[in-house]
C-alpha cells in the first residue's frame, strides 16, 4: 500500500542516447527542463545517476558503441525498473535501418532497443512529442507498481 | 530522567517531520521562481525516500560495501545528536550543551562527506565500458580518478576554506555571552524556565513570551554574524552557489553516486537532517529559541527552521556553481566579515 | 597534439563520459588534470557513428534527402536545405524566389531554436538552472512557429528540389503569428542577454575561461560563432546569394572566451530576427515551388552553408537514375570541439566542461568518420583532421 503511493509520488527518470538523431533527446530535456510542460510537476523527475532512476528513457537505435554501456546502466538500475523507448529510432530504428540503400543497412546501426533491453513503453514519433513521452511515462505507472 | 527521555525521543521525530518538508519546500521556491508548478511538497523529502527503501537492495560498487553504506546512519546520528545538545534537557548533561561540541558534530559530518566518496566507485565514469585508451593519446595520466575521488580532494580543500565563515559565526554569540554553555546563550536572549514547562499547552502567553526574547540576531554584530553562517551554511551543505564538491556539470552528484535503494534513501535523510540540524542551531544560538519538549514551541521552532532552507533556496535559483577560483575569495570575504563581527563583539562586551 | 605547450605528462587522468549531464549527446572525453587545472584534454568522438554515407549510398534522391535532415536533430533544416542546394546547384534547377525566402525564414528561425537550446545548455552547465529555465521558456515560442508552419516540432521538411513543400508556404495566418510573436521574442531575448551579461556570479564563471585566440581559431578552423566569437569573421550568409537582399551584421568580438561565446550568439538570435523580419516585410509573391525539371546524371556537386554551429559542407553524386552516389557531409562540431580540446587548457575542471558546452557540440551529426585500415578501426586523429580539412576546404 505504501510501496505503491510511494512509487507513485516520486519517478526518477533517466535518459540515455544510444543514437539517434538528437531530436527525441532535446524533446526529453525539453519536457524536464522547460517550464511549459514542467515534468516535476507529475511528481517526475530527471537524473543522470542509474542508481537513482526508476525509468530509463532511451532513444535512438543501438549502436555498436552503446550497446555495452546500454547494457550496463540497465543492470546498475536497481529493481523495479522500466524502459521507455523514445522515438521510431527507439521503437524500431527509423529511418537508420531497413530503409533500402543499396549497400544495405549500416553496421554500427545494431538492432531495436527491445532486442537489447526488455522495453515497456515505447513512444513513437519522430520526435516524440513532449505530451507524449509525459504520456508514455505515465503510461509505464502501472508497471511500476506491479512489480 | 524522564523528560531526558522524552525528549530524546520526541525532538528527533520533530527533526524527521520537519526535515521531510524542507527538500519540497526548497524545490517549491525554486520551481515558482523558475515560473513553473514544480513538484508537489511531500515528493522530494518524503515519497522519494520511502521509494527508495522500497527498491531491491543491491551491492555497491565499492571496496568496503558495509562501511559505505552505514555511513550516512552515523551522519543522521551524528546530526540528531547535535540538536539534542542544544535542548533543555540535555543541558543537564553538563559538558556536552556547549557550542564546542556542536562545532565537534559538524566537523564529523564534513568528514563523512570525504568518507562517502572514497569508498564509492561509480559506473559512470572509469568503470563505463568504453574503449578509449586504445586511441594512443600522446598524454598519459599516471592514474585515472573516478568522479567521487575528484569530489574527495574538493571536499577535503572545502573542509580548510569553507567552514571558516560557519565557526566563526557560532563563536560569535559565545564572545557575546561570555560562555561556550548553550544555556547561558539562551538565557542571556531572555529564555528561562518557565518557557519549558508552563502549565496549559494551548495558551497565547507562547506567543507573548517568543516575542519578548530579545534575539542576538538583532543587534548589530549578531546580525552580521547571521550573514556569515547562512553563508557559512549554504558552504557546509554543498549547495549551489558552493556546490562544487557534487558539481552537475563536472562530477554529477559526488560522492552519493552510488547509493542505492535504501542506502540512497538515507542518505537523502542524512542530508535532509544536516539542513535540519543546522537550521536549529541557529535557531538557538541567534533567537534564543531551543527545542524544547514544549509541544506549541517546538512547532513554532520548527517552523522557524525552515526559514534558513527558504533563504537559501532563493539564492540557490539565482546563482550559478562556483569553482574555486570563486570559492577562494568568496570564503575570504565572509572569513573577513566574520572577524569583523568577532571584533564588534568583542567591542561590546568589554 | 604535439606543441611545446602541451607536456606529455600528467598526474591524474579524469575520464568523462558517455552518459553525462554536461554533455547530453555521448561523447568520452579525458581530462588530465593536475589537481584541478587541465593540462591537456582529448575527446573521442564516436560512439553516434551510425554510417550514414553507407545508407544513403545508392538511394532515390527525394529518399536520400529526408536522411540527411535525419542526420541532427537541432539543426534539420539546414542539413536538408544544404543536400537539396547541393542537388540544384548540380542540376541547375531554378528555385522561385518565394521559396528562397521561405527557406530563409526557416533557416533563421532554427538559428533561434539552436542558439536557445545552447544559451539553455550553457547556462545549466554553469549550474545556473533558473536561466536554463528561461531559455527554454523563450525556445518553445520558437518551437510554436515552427510547428505552425511545418507541423513538426523538429524535422520540417520544408525545402523540396526546386522549391519548398506546399504544406509549408507562408499563408496570411502564419504570416501574422510570426510577426507579432518575433517582435515580443526579440524584446524577450534581449532581455535574456541582458540579464546575463549583468549577472555578477555568471560573469565571474564565464569571463575569461576557456579562452580560443584568433589564431587557434582559424588552426583548428573553429566555424561559425565559435570562431566568430574569437575575432575570426567568417560568415557563409554573406556570401549565399539567398541571403544577398537582406541587410544584417555579422557578430565578431574579440576575446574568444566563453563569454564571448554566449554573447555571440544571443547577438546572433537577434541579427535572425531582423532577417526574419525583412524577409516578412518583403516576402515576393510567386510560386514556391519550380517542379519542371528532371533528374539526370550530375557530376560532383558540393554546397557550403551557414548552419546555426558552423559551415556544413555536402556534396554528392547522382547517377542516371536519380541515385545518390558516394554522399559526403561535414558538420561544424568536428573542428569545433577540436578547437575546444585546446582551449580548455589551463582552466579549472569545472570550467572545462563549460567550455566543451560553450561552443554547442552537437555529436549525432559529427559520428560519422571512421576509417576502416587493415580491417581495423583507425579513429581520425587531430592531424588526419587537419590534412582533410585543407583538402575539404
Ligand atoms: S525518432 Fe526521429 S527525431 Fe527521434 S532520434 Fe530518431 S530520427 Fe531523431
Amino acid at each position: 500500500m505504501l510501496k505503491k503511493i510511494s512509487r507513485k509520488n516520486a519517478i526518477h527518470v533517466m535518459l540515455f542516447y544510444t543514437g539517434g538523431c538528437n531530436g527525441c533527446d532535446i524533446e526529453v530535456a525539453n519536457v524536464a527542463w522547460s517550464p511549459r510542460y514542467d515534468l516535476e510537476q507529475y511528481k517526475v523527475i530527471l537524473t543522470w545517476n542509474p542508481r537513482e532512476a526508476d525509468v530509463l528513457a532511451v532513444t535512438g537505435p543501438v549502436l555498436r558503441r552503446t550497446i555495452e554501456p546500454l547494457k550496463k546502466l540497465y543492470e546498475a538500475i536497481p529493481e523495479p525498473k522500466i524502459v521507455a523507448a523514445v522515438g521510431s529510432c527507439g521503437v524500431r530504428c527509423g529511418i537508420f535501418k531497413d530503409f533500402g540503400g543499396e549497400l544495405g543497412d549500416s553496421d554500427e546501426v545494431l538492432c531495436r532497443v527491445d532486442e537489447v533491453i526488455p522495453v515497456d513503453a515505447y513512444i513513437p514519433g519522430c520526435p516524440a512529442r513532449p505530451e507524449d513521452i509525459i504520456a508514455g511515462i505515465a503510461a509505464g505507472i502501472p508497471l511500476l507498481l506491479e512489480r | 530522567m524522564i523528560e531526558l527521555i522524552l525528549a530524546t525521543i520526541i525532538i528527533p521525530l520533530a527533526a524527521l517531520i520537519t526535515g521531510f518538508l524542507i527538500p519540497g519546500v526548497e524545490r517549491k521556491v525554486q520551481a515558482r521562481i523558475q515560473q513553473r508548478i514544480g513538484p508537489p511538497l511531500l515528493t522530494p523529502g518524503f515519497w522519494a525516500i520511502l521509494k527508495f527503501f522500497y527498491k531491491e537492495k543491491i551491492k555497491p560498487n565499492s571496496p568496503m560495501p558495509r562501511l559505505f553504506h552505514s555511513l550516512p546512519i552515523i551522519g543522521i546520528f551524528v546530526m540528531f545528536f547535535a540538536v539534542l545538545f542544544t535542548t533543555p534537557e540535555w543541558w543537564s548533561l553538563n559538558a556536552l550543551g556547549t557550542v564546542v561540541a556542536v562545532v565537534g558534530l559538524l566537523k564529523v559530518i564534513e568528514f563523512l562527506f570525504m568518507a562517502i566518496g572514497s569508498f564509492s566507485r561509480s559506473i559512470l565514469s572509469v568503470s563505463m565500458p568504453y574503449a578509449d585508451q586504445i586511441k594512443g593519446a600522446v598524454m598519459k595520466g599516471d592514474y585515472r580518478r573516478f568522479f567521487e575521488q575528484q569530489s574527495v580532494l574538493r571536499a577535503f580543500k572545502m573542509i580548510t576554506v569553507g567552514s571558516f565563515p560557519l565557526y566563526l559565526a557560532m563563536f560569535v554569540p559565545v564572545v557575546l555571552v561570555k560562555s561556550i554553555n548553550f544555556s547561558d546563550i539562551v538565557q542571556f536572549q531572555g529564555f528561562d524556565a518557565s518557557f519549558i514547562y508552563p502549565g496549559g499547552l494551548i495558551d497565547l502567553m507562547y506567543l507573548e513570551k517568543i516575542l519578548s526574547l530579545k534575539p542576538i540576531l538583532f543587534t548589530f554584530p549578531g546580525m552580521l554574524a547571521g550573514f556569515v553562517f547562512f553563508v557559512g551554511y549554504i558552504m557546509l551543505l554543498n549547495e549551489y552557489p558552493f556546490s562544487i564538491e557534487k558539481a552537475k556539470s563536472d562530477v554529477i552528484e559526488g560522492p552519493s553516486l552510488e547509493y542505492a535503494a535504501w542506502a540512497r534513501g538515507g542518505y537523502y535523510l542524512m542530508r535532509e537532517s544536516i539542513l535540519f540540524a543546522l537550521s536549529s542551531v541557529f535557531i538557538t544560538m541567534f533567537i534564543g529559541l531551543p527545542p524544547t519538549l514544549n509541544l506549541p514551541l517546538l512547532l513554532v521552532h520548527c517552523l522557524l527552521c525552515l526559514i534558513m532552507p527558504i533563504l537559501f533556496s532563493i539564492v540557490s535559483a539565482f546563482s550559478p556553481i562556483f569553482t574555486f577560483k570563486q570559492i577562494y575569495p568568496v570564503s575570504m570575504g565572509f572569513t573577513a566579515l566574520g572577524f569583523l563581527a568577532m571584533i564588534v563583539s568583542l567591542l561590546a562586551v568589554m | 597534439m604535439g606543441e611545446n605547450a602541451r607536456k606529455d605528462k600528467a598526474e591524474v587522468e579524469v575520464p568523462v563520459g558517455l552518459l553525462h549531464p554536461a554533455m547530453l549527446e555521448p561523447y568520452r572525453a579525458r581530462f588530465f588534470v593536475e589537481d584541478e587545472v587541465i593540462v591537456d584534454c582529448e575527446l573521442t568522438l564516436d560512439p553516434y557513428h551510425k554510417g550514414i554515407e553507407r545508407i544513403m549510398e545508392g538511394m532515390p534522391v527525394h529518399k536520400g534527402l529526408i536522411i540527411t535532415e535525419r542526420i541532427c536533430g537541432i539543426c534539420s533544416h539546414i542539413h536538408l536545405w544544404n543536400g537539396t542546394r547541393a542537388v540544384e546547384r548540380g542540376l541547375k534547377i531554378k528555385v522561385p524566389e518565394r521559396a528562397d525566402y521561405i527557406r530563409v525564414i526557416m533557416a533563421e528561425l532554427e538559428r533561434l531554436h539552436s542558439h536557445l537550446i545552447y544559451l539553455a545548455h550553457a547556462t545549466e552547465v554553469l549550474g545556473h538552472e533558473t536561466m536554463c529555465m528561461r531559455a527554454f521558456t523563450l525556445r518553445e515560442d520558437i518551437m510554436d512557429l515552427l510547428y505552425i508552419i511545418s507541423g513538426n516540432r523538429v524535422h520540417y521538411a520544408v525545402p523540396i528540389l526546386g522549391g519548398v513543400r506546399p504544406r509549408c508556404d507562408i499563408d496570411e495566418y502564419r504570416l501574422s503569428e510570426l510577426e507579432t510573436r518575433l517582435a515580443k521574442l526579440k524584446i524577450k531575448i534581449g532581455d535574456y542577454a541582458n540579464r546575463v551579461v549583468n549577472d555578477s556570479m555568471i560573469m565571474s564563471r564565464i569571463k575569461g575561461s576557456g579562452v580560443l585566440t584568433k589564431e587557434e581559431a582559424i588552426k583548428y578552423a573553429a566555424p561559425g560563432p565559435t570562431g566568430r566569437a574569437s575575432g575570426w569573421g567568417v560568415d557563409l550568409r554573406k556570401k549565399m546569394k539567398e541571403y544577398k537582399n537582406f541587410d544584417f551584421n555579422v557578430i565578431v568580438l574579440d576575446d574568444g572566451d566563453n563569454k564571448d561565446r554566449v554573447v555571440a550568439r544571443a547577438l546572433e538570435s537577434i541579427e535572425a530576427i531582423k532577417i526574419i523580419e525583412q524577409a516578412l516585410e518583403s516576402l515576393p509573391e510567386g510560386p514556391i515551388s519550380n517542379r519542371s525539371f528532371e533528374l539526370k546524371e550530375m557530376k560532383f556537386s558540393t554546397s557550403y552553408i551557414e548552419a546555426p554551429r558552423g559551415e556544413i559542407y555536402d556534396s554528392l553524386a547522382l547517377d542516371e537514375t536519380g541515385r545518390i552516389r558516394n554522399y559526403q557531409n561535414r558538420t561544424p562540431t568536428l573542428t569545433a570541439l577540436a578547437a575546444m580540446e585546446v582551449a580548455c587548457i589551463g582552466d579549472q575542471l569545472t570550467d572545462g566542461m563549460l567550455t566543451m558546452a560553450s561552443c554547442d557540440p552537437c555529436l549525432a551529426c559529427t559520428n560519422r568518420a571512421i576509417v576502416v585500415e587493415n580491417g581495423k578501426e583507425r579513429i581520425f586523429t587531430e592531424e588526419d583532421v587537419k590534412s582533410l580539412i585543407r583538402r575539404g576546404l
